[in-house]
């Protein structure tokens, strides 16, 4: 006999065993207990960017697990998972994705700086969003800054800023180990929201549609790492900002 | 049957002053209040209780649970007696039992846990874990949640009967699942309650489960009395008024409108609807209270609702 009978049944509802003011008190909760870290993370977020902009690979892995771990700890382990067995999932998911950060970061040789292009831009965007917006759209929702959403702390615009990291600077081969995760929790987190009826709640589940679908570009059309001025003549890439190749000195 | 002291006298009380109205309804020291008897005792239960499911899943949270704790005050006072809850919902009973440690545990609970493992040998432990966190020594009733491992867990509760560890054994579903499996558990095995979801949208369990329960002398919780909020959110969000003929059965808001509808029904014992507000507990029990609706006029409040 299985806990959950007949399981097509049931709607996500059906799980969601908590009410969305107990969810967002979580937050104000996590504020009350570590602000103002959530300082130290908006400017983490920033330099996060920034190394990622500048290609440094290996920093970049291992600042990045500065707040999947803290995210996992304060919100998921701490907080989240007194009312789920979900919150203690993504506790532990989150803690998995780190040493999976760091074999990309220490697997991957450092490249070219930023190259603006469909999926780079589109991950620089993604990232912004992940620091700027969270709070921002906490205000629209009625809901006061000390119970936003903030990078590092909270799990939805943390995920939203690595989306737009891999989107800037991994290869598509590795979306199959670094981005399983992150969907997940997006998945999960629209889930949850949507049976909340809460507002914006598939904004981080239009990211990650938006972030897959600019991985598939990514992977079909940049495969290769540079476009000479030659191949931009005729790339059928729109927008695209070529390498310039090194043109011989005139004599 | 092993009836405690504080049940006996309850059972005394109400009885001397019971005008019973049909066989299973009868009015106790408050006039206005309708209890009703658990089928295998006798024994009145208030037909507004109290589910915990979403409700009082706080987690840690002290402001909650203090929140929560003014709820369940606003219950007892206003003569409430079941309580609800189930290891599967998350941190509830915990905070039943912060919530009861804060009030003291009022003479009128009855107190009402699920058994949710699909360890069979876990009964007991499971019993005893919800026991030390609602901080009281014995359930009223131990129902298994879901119809997980029923077989295994009933017989173990059987023994807990025996023993005086538990005073009622029940089996619950919910959104009208397993409604066959439960009819035929209803009339193989000795019950004292089930649990199932009737409500004035989703009344299946008029046709089978709730003859079935009278045949057999099984008590009847009702969960999800607006359907898990949807069905008072959406009444509420189209402002639809009360008919004009509520009055006749002392409705004043469409929450004792949905409730009287149920407890009305004669195999139901009691509902439990969930709140987390004060306001709406105290709209909740106002349902116990004044005239209830009679066969006809359960048909027009069905009428009335599919209408809007």
């Amino acid at each position: 006999m299985s806990m959950i009978a007949n399981p097509g049944s049931y709607s996500v509802s059906n799980f969601i065993s908590f009410m969305d003011e107990v969810y967002f008190r979580l937050f104000e909760r996590q504020f009350e207990a570590w602000w103002p870290a959530h300082l130290l993370m908006l400017g983490l977020g920033i330099g996060i960017i920034v190394l990622a902009c500048l290609a440094k690979i290996r920093t970049l892995a291992v600042t990045l697990a500065i707040p999947f771990a803290a995210c996992a700890i304060t919100f998921h382990l701490q907080l989240y998972a007194e009312l789920t067995p979900v919150g203690k999932f993504f506790g532990w998911a989150f803690l998995i994705q780190i040493p999976l950060i760091l074999i990309w970061g220490f697997v991957t040789k450092s490249r070219e700086t930023f190259r603006p292009n469909i999926p780079t831009v589109t991950g620089a965007a993604i990232a912004t969003f992940g620091i700027v917006a969270y709070p921002i759209l906490a205000l629209f929702a009625e809901r006061e800054l000390p119970g936003a959403e903030y990078f590092g702390m909270a799990p939805d615009p943390t995920i939203c800023l690595f989306l737009g990291i891999a989107l800037i600077c991994a290869r598509p081969i590795w979306f199959l180990l670094l981005l399983p995760i992150p969907l997940l929790w997006a998945a999960t987190t629209g889930a949850t929201l949507d049976s909340f009826e809460a507002p914006f709640a598939m904004t981080l589940p239009i990211i990650a549609t938006i972030t897959v679908a600019a991985s598939v570009w990514k992977a079909i059309f940049h495969r290769q790492p540079a476009f000479s001025v030659a191949d931009k003549m005729t790339s059928p890439l729109a927008g695209e900002i070529p390498q310039m190749k090194k043109q011989p000195k005139p004599d | 049957m092993n009836i405690s002291r504080r049940h006996s006298l309850k059972l005394i009380g109400s009885g001397a002053t019971a005008l019973a109205a049909s066989p299973g309804i009868a009015f106790a020291q408050d006039p206005k209040a309708l209890l009703k008897k658990i089928p295998s005792s006798g024994e009145e239960l208030p037909v507004i209780g109290m589910g915990t499911w979403r409700t009082f899943n706080v987690g840690s949270d002290k402001v909650l649970r203090d929140a929560r704790t003014e709820v369940l005050k606003a219950f007892f006072a206003n003569g409430g007696g079941m309580v609800d809850c189930s290891p599967m919902y998350g941190s509830a009973r915990e905070v039943v039992g912060y919530a009861l440690k804060k009030i003291g545990i009022p003479k009128t609970l009855f107190s009402a846990e699920k058994i949710w493992t699909e360890d069979s040998s876990a009964t007991r432990a499971q019993t005893a874990e919800s026991a030390a966190m609602w901080g009281i020594k014995t359930f009223d009733l131990m129902q298994i949640h879901n119809l997980v491992a029923w077989k295994e867990h009933l017989a173990t509760l059987r023994e807990m009967k025996k023993e005086g560890l538990i005073r009622y054994i029940g089996i619950t579903t919910s959104h009208g699942r397993r409604h066959a499996d439960l009819e035929k558990i209803m009339t193989s095995e000795e019950l004292d309650f089930v649990q199932l979801t009737y409500n004035l949208t989703h009344r299946e369990v008029e046709k089978r489960l709730l003859p079935t329960a009278i045949d057999n002398g099984i008590a009847v919780i009702a969960n999800r009395p607006y359907d898990g909020g949807n069905l008072i959110g959406r009444l509420q969000k189209k402002e639809a008024p009360l008919p004009a003929w509520a009055t006749e059965i002392d409705c004043k808001t469409w929450a004792d409108f949905l409730l009287k509808f149920i407890v009305s029904q004669p195999a139901i014992t009691c509902a439990i609807p969930a709140t987390s507000k004060v306001s709406h507990m105290n709209e909740n029990m106002a349902a116990r209270l004044g005239n209830m609706p009679d066969e006809a006029t359960r048909k027009r409040m069905i009428q009335y609702v599919e209408n809007l």
